[in-house]
């Protein structure tokens, strides 16, 4: 988007954005992130709107847009497209609700509410969040109606054609400036919500266990450790160079090798860690591979049934038995013995 | 028309943001600041129904698979996208403004 937008070096770009975000995650932590999704809903909606119904404008309108792009045949108004589903399509939605079931970003959330708002919460975050992806992905109907070529224009980045379209559409600058802030809130709370997410697990999973006297000053400063090291990662990811839609999905299958394993986890009292471990494992090792020579669509089935396949097998032929009552006498972990030492009010 | 507003229906959602960022942002700011206040309350409510959120799950569900579908019919129906975008901010308001309530 950077380099599309103002021709600056979008790797800088990423690295300054990832410092920015590692600051204020630092500083704010998981209060921080959570002040920052509410604010980046606004965000996300009310300026993509405007946005949109401008560059409709600049595209020659409705009218234009959408018959130009029926013209072109194809079923491309058409949602019943295979191909779609197959080259992208499921792979996403499986990626999209792992995510939503397995990722450390909404359980830390789920933790923070109040019981009596879960369900709602989730529900209507889930509801409105749709609008968002079903108004912007019009700029990718619009560089279709404009027949914006994927591999010259766009650098082989499907992903780059709303960038790309803002930039070149002659807007205004302050609604090309409207753009870039929609996109980087976008960029900011997920990115705050993984640094917080990886310092929860660090915490709650390695250095509890490890030192159960730490005190809470001691954890709150251990707590900062992992965010560096995933802006490491991420800085790195960026750097390799990787188009932004390959990553997405190269990402998404990869995480769809923990979905049955903890639903089965979450449900099947007979789901060892040994299952939960080897089904995610190898479902990646075996998966990925058939994923790079026989195409999403096999790959994210394998992914799935291999997952699923070896947690079932593991628990058929032990005789373990989880107790789910066992999880409701679990203290909380994060909380430090000096609190726990205090007397209760 | 000055051309820094395009056109009269961009004119038009900028007007309608302004009044939801308005509010979305009242009252965000109120809910924040309840929050801050009783964040370290007892939390010894029950589960939430579970139910009703998941009928309107699906309703939600069915409803963009529609907005989506719905681009195919007519070139009016591109601005369905551009309403459900605005409606979003609305409907998160108001849960805030619900919140403020209860």
């Amino acid at each position: 988007m950077i380099s599309n937008v103002f021709g600056a070096d979008p790797k800088l770009a990423a690295i300054i954005g990832l410092l920015v975000v590692l600051v204020y995650s630092i500083l704010g932590g998981l209060w921080a992130s959570v002040t920052t999704s509410a604010l980046s809903t606004l965000l996300h909606t009310v300026p993509s709107a405007i946005i949109l119904v401008a560059a409709l404008h600049y595209a020659g309108g409705v009218n234009s847009v959408w018959h130009s792009v029926a013209a072109q045949g194809n079923d491309l108004l058409s949602v019943a497209r295979p191909d779609a589903a197959t080259g992208f399509g499921i792979t996403l939605a499986l990626g999209l609700l792992t995510a939503t079931i397995a990722g450390q970003e909404f359980w830390q959330v789920a933790w923070a509410l109040k019981k009596k708002d879960v369900s709602r919460s989730f529900f209507w975050a889930g509801a409105w969040f749709y609008p968002i992806p079903i108004c912007l992905g019009l700029l990718g109907l619009i560089g279709l109606a404009l027949h914006v070529n994927v591999n010259t224009q766009l650098g082989g980045d499907a992903a780059a054609v709303g960038p790309y379209l803002i930039s070149h559409l002659g807007l205004p600058t302050w609604l090309i400036i409207l753009y870039v802030i929609v996109i980087l809130s976008a960029c900011y709370s997920v990115i705050d919500s993984a640094f917080t997410a990886t310092s929860s697990v660090f915490v709650v999973d390695i250095i509890k266990p490890l030192f159960p006297n730490i005190s809470e000053k001691q954890l709150f400063f251990w707590a900062k450790i992992p965010m560096f090291f995933t802006a490491i990662i991420a800085a790195g990811v960026v750097l390799s160079g990787v188009d932004f839609v390959t990553i997405v999905l190269t990402s998404y299958a990869i995480r769809t090798a923990i979905l049955i394993p903890l639903i089965l986890a979450l449900f099947w009292s007979r789901t060892t860690g040994w299952g939960f471990v080897g089904g995610t494992v190898l479902a990646i090792a075996i998966g990925m591979p058939i994923r790079s020579a026989a195409g999403e669509l096999w790959g994210s089935l394998s992914i799935l049934a291999i997952s699923a396949v070896v947690p079932i097998i593991f628990g058929s032929v032990g005789n373990f038995q989880f107790d789910f009552e066992r999880l409701r006498k679990i203290k909380d972990a994060t909380i430090s013995s000096e609190a726990q030492a205090l007397p209760a009010d | 028309m000055p051309n820094i507003f395009v056109s009269l229906p961009t004119l038009a959602a900028i007007g309608v943001g302004i009044v939801i960022a308005f509010f979305y942002l009242r009252y965000m700011w109120l809910v924040l600041q309840r929050v801050s206040k009783t964040l370290d309350d007892p939390d010894d409510g029950k589960s939430d129904g579970f139910a009703h959120s998941f009928i309107g799950a699906i309703i939600a569900v069915i409803a963009s698979s529609l907005a989506i579908i719905g681009y195919g019919f007519a070139p009016q129906f591109l601005y369905v996208g551009i309403a459900l975008a605005l409606a979003s901010p609305i409907a998160v308001a108001y849960t805030f403004r619900r919140e403020l309530d209860d």
